[in-house]
């Protein structure tokens, strides 16, 4: 069963947000909680936190996409 | 497995079934159609004596004289013409424009005066030709030399566009385009000269507007045609056991065989569309544009275009990998898709 | 070369028809105007009469003939039923084309008229393939494109005089010189005196000649067909002349008016009747039966226009694609 790391909701209309940065790369190791990017919303930057733990298996985004609220971001397992 | 001198052949004995480079399947396709046809004929830049620069038309000459295929002079404009004209005198005319980028300079013959004469004369006059051009990208021949133009060719009312993936399908659909009473424009990925392929035995000819399913699945419905069902079918390898992809590979853009992409769309609810031509106002756009009129109600989520950016093609083999979608983009692309909750 | 007194009394009658019609095609199109229901365009050849007349004069039924978007005369003379060229500018289903090509795109298979062109020096390269099926089959028709000055600027043109020459194909190239292109004098198009003159850059004859003298251009234009039907390749043709109207009936006349005047007193139809006097091919009540008798066609295929249907809509579905 894959498990992915989501874009949060960050916003109340939950929108989405633009990735500014990513600081993975695949097979890096990630805790719960870590820091795995950036994203902007609402001329905010705000931190993605990994929601799962394990090694990174697939970036599914790149810097630049606009991603709706619970898609995929990367891929961990 | 008996030879047989395909050369000195009669007409009647159909070729053996055999693995064939794609320019060899082609080649075969014009052979046995000018054998088939008095009527057809085959000209262009080194068509002639030299065989093409791509060895599209090598030994044809030979075979079938010199009057029926012929070099011209470098003037894609009067070969564009030539081919219009001779195809309402009643021939069925076949040109290579060498590179598909160069259709620019021979517009006018195939827009405003190939597509437009069956329609200006009230019927009166068919033009049953066929231009053959290499398209694509990944060989790091620039921007000039790397484009697939088949929007242009989509948004012209009186043309049919054809792009195969696969070798048997070249040389089959080859095959139909000549056939068919109209322009057809036969767009061949330069990525996949290297190719081969098993040719069915027989007089192969696929309709034309008649796609396939090259990869069964239950989960995502992908369109690509062209280089990139080859890369749709490898990212669906990548993603097996996360995703189920179900692949079809049109075959042919315009007439669009949108019935097959529907009944696959029924069973899976989402449309991933990957073409290589940039994103905007391709024919990603269109198909998303005909199934969302046609099967709104059977879709799950918003369909996808994956295409190239809209970025002139660079030179340098990096800057090339970020421009068109890449294996991993389109395998990205189906794990985004199925795993967005709905 | 020679025509028989009755040629000459069935190309002056045409040249008359052809003339009758640009003008009364002007005048319904203006009083379509008033109403606010003007058909797009209309490029009057009213003073180009001998071109078209004398050039097809030398073509069999069978020749191929791509013209322009001034094509009513070709057309009359190439021998597309008047009636059909009528209705087709006039938009009826009983058009040449139907209603699907206006002025402009008038085809008729069954005299090989390929079409008018709206694209100056756009059938020049078909010209090319229609010349090459015939070598191809064996046979000895020829080719005839029309253009003007100002498709003898266009790169269509140049690509396919060399090819032509290259390959030595039936290809007759017949400029139709009225000294303007638009509002554009042809010194705007060609830095020369004669385009004619530029058949030598390409390795073949290039013939100058009065285009509003009938016998003139009859003799230029079958020397040029002589050498395609024996296989001795293309000819470039320049016929002087001038086109009574402006561009088209949208563009207002900005021509100096002396320059006109100059013209009219050489007018072709004129000149036409003078010759046919001076030659005892008619008289002058014949002339005048001549023409009466081209009025009486051109009435009754205004009446046919006028009593045809619109075309139907509904067979546009079938009209894009071949079966």
């Amino acid at each position: 069963m894959p498990r992915f790391i989501r874009m949060p909701k960050l916003n109340d209309t939950g929108d989405p947000g633009e990735i500014r940065s990513l600081h993975i790369r695949p097979g890096d190791s990630v805790a719960l909680g870590a820091p795995v990017g950036e994203v902007e919303m609402d001329k905010a930057i705000l931190e993605i936190e990994a929601t799962e733990a394990g090694r990174v298996k697939t970036i599914l985004v790149n810097v630049g996409d606009r991603v709706p609220v619970g898609q995929p971001l990367i891929e961990v397992e | 497995m008996p030879t047989v001198d395909l050369a000195n052949a009669p007409a009647t004995i159909p070729p053996p079934a055999r693995k064939l480079t794609l320019i060899k399947a082609m080649n075969e396709a014009l052979d046995e159609e000018m054998r088939r046809d008095d009527n057809v004929v085959l000209f262009g830049e080194d068509i002639g004596a030299y065989g093409g620069v791509w060895a599209l038309s090598k030994g044809l000459q030979r075979k079938f004289g010199e009057m029926r295929v012929f070099d011209t002079p470098l003037s894609e404009n009067a070969i564009m013409g030539t081919c219009v004209g001779a195809a309402m005198a009643g021939l069925r005319p076949v040109i290579e424009i060498m590179y598909v980028d160069f259709m620019t300079c021979c517009m006018d013959p195939l827009i405003n005066q190939a597509a437009k004469i069956r329609l200006m004369s009230g019927g009166a006059f068919n033009v049953p030709m066929t231009v053959i051009a290499p398209c694509g990208a990944g060989t790091c021949e620039a921007a000039q030399h790397s484009q697939s133009l088949e929007a242009w060719f989509l948004n012209t009312p009186g043309l049919k566009v054809v792009m195969p993936s696969t070798v048997p399908d070249h040389k089959a659909l080859l095959k139909s385009a000549i056939r068919d009473n109209n322009p057809v424009m036969f767009l061949w990925h330069k990525g996949l000269y290297e190719t081969e392929g098993e040719i069915p035995a027989g007089d192969v000819a696929i309709p034309l507007g008649q796609g396939t399913v090259r990869r069964e699945g239950a989960d995502l419905t992908v369109v690509a045609y062209s280089m990139m069902a080859q890369r749709a079918l490898a990212a669906a390898e990548v993603v097996a056991g996360r995703v189920n992809a179900e692949v079809i590979d049109p075959r042919t853009l315009r007439p669009f065989d949108l019935e097959l992409v529907l009944r696959s769309l029924r069973k899976t609810g989402r449309l991933l569309v990957v073409h290589e031509s940039p994103v905007t106002c391709g024919m990603g756009a269109e198909i998303v544009r005909q199934v969302t009129e046609a099967g709104f109600s059977l879709l799950k989520q918003a369909p996808v275009v994956v295409g190239g950016k809209d970025i002139p093609m660079p030179f340098a083999k990096v800057l090339e990998n970020a421009v068109i979608p890449q294996v991993d983009d389109i395998a990205a692309a189906m794990l985004r898709m199925v795993h967005t909750p709905e | 070369m020679e025509f028989s007194d009755a040629q000459l009394r069935a190309c002056y009658e045409t040249m008359v028809l052809i003339r009758r019609l640009e003008l009364r095609t002007i005048e319904i199109f203006a009083e379509r105007m008033k109403r606010g229901d003007f058909p797009g365009a209309l490029h009057s050849s009213e003073g180009q009469e001998g071109i078209a007349v004398g050039v097809m004069s030398q073509l069999r039924r069978d020749d191929y003939v791509f013209s322009t978007y001034r094509g009513h005369g070709h057309a009359i003379a190439k021998g597309i039923p008047l009636e059909r060229v009528t209705a087709e500018i006039h938009g009826r289903a009983t058009g040449a084309s139907g209603g699907f090509g206006g002025s402009m795109h008038l085809f008729w298979k069954d005299v090989n008229f390929m079409g008018g062109n709206g694209i100056v020096g756009g059938g020049i390269p078909l010209g090319l393939g229609t010349a090459y099926a015939a070598v191809k089959r064996g046979t000895d028709q020829v080719t005839v494109v029309f253009f003007g000055d100002g498709g003898s600027a266009q790169g269509s043109l140049h690509e396919a005089l060399n090819m032509a020459a290259i390959k030595k194909w039936p290809l007759i190239f017949v400029c139709e010189n009225n000294h303007y292109a638009a509002t554009t004098h042809v010194s705007g198009n060609c830095p020369i005196e004669n385009i004619g003159d530029r058949g030598a850059a390409y390795g073949i004859p290039g013939l100058v000649a009065d285009g509003n003298d009938l016998f003139a251009v009859a003799e230029t234009a079958q020397h040029a067909v002589t050498r395609a039907r024996a296989g001795h390749g293309p000819t470039l043709i320049e016929f002087k002349t001038y086109r009574h109207r402006a561009h088209c009936m949208v563009i207002p006349e900005h021509r100096p008016g002396a320059e006109r005047t100059a013209w009219h007193h050489r007018d072709p139809i004129e000149k036409l009747g003078r010759d046919l006097l001076a030659r005892g091919v008619a008289d002058e009540a014949e002339l005048e039966q001549l023409r009466g008798a081209a009025e009486r066609r051109l009435e009754d295929a205004l009446e046919f226009m006028l009593r045809s249907p619109e075309p139907d809509p509904s067979t546009l579905a079938h009209a894009v694609f071949a079966p």
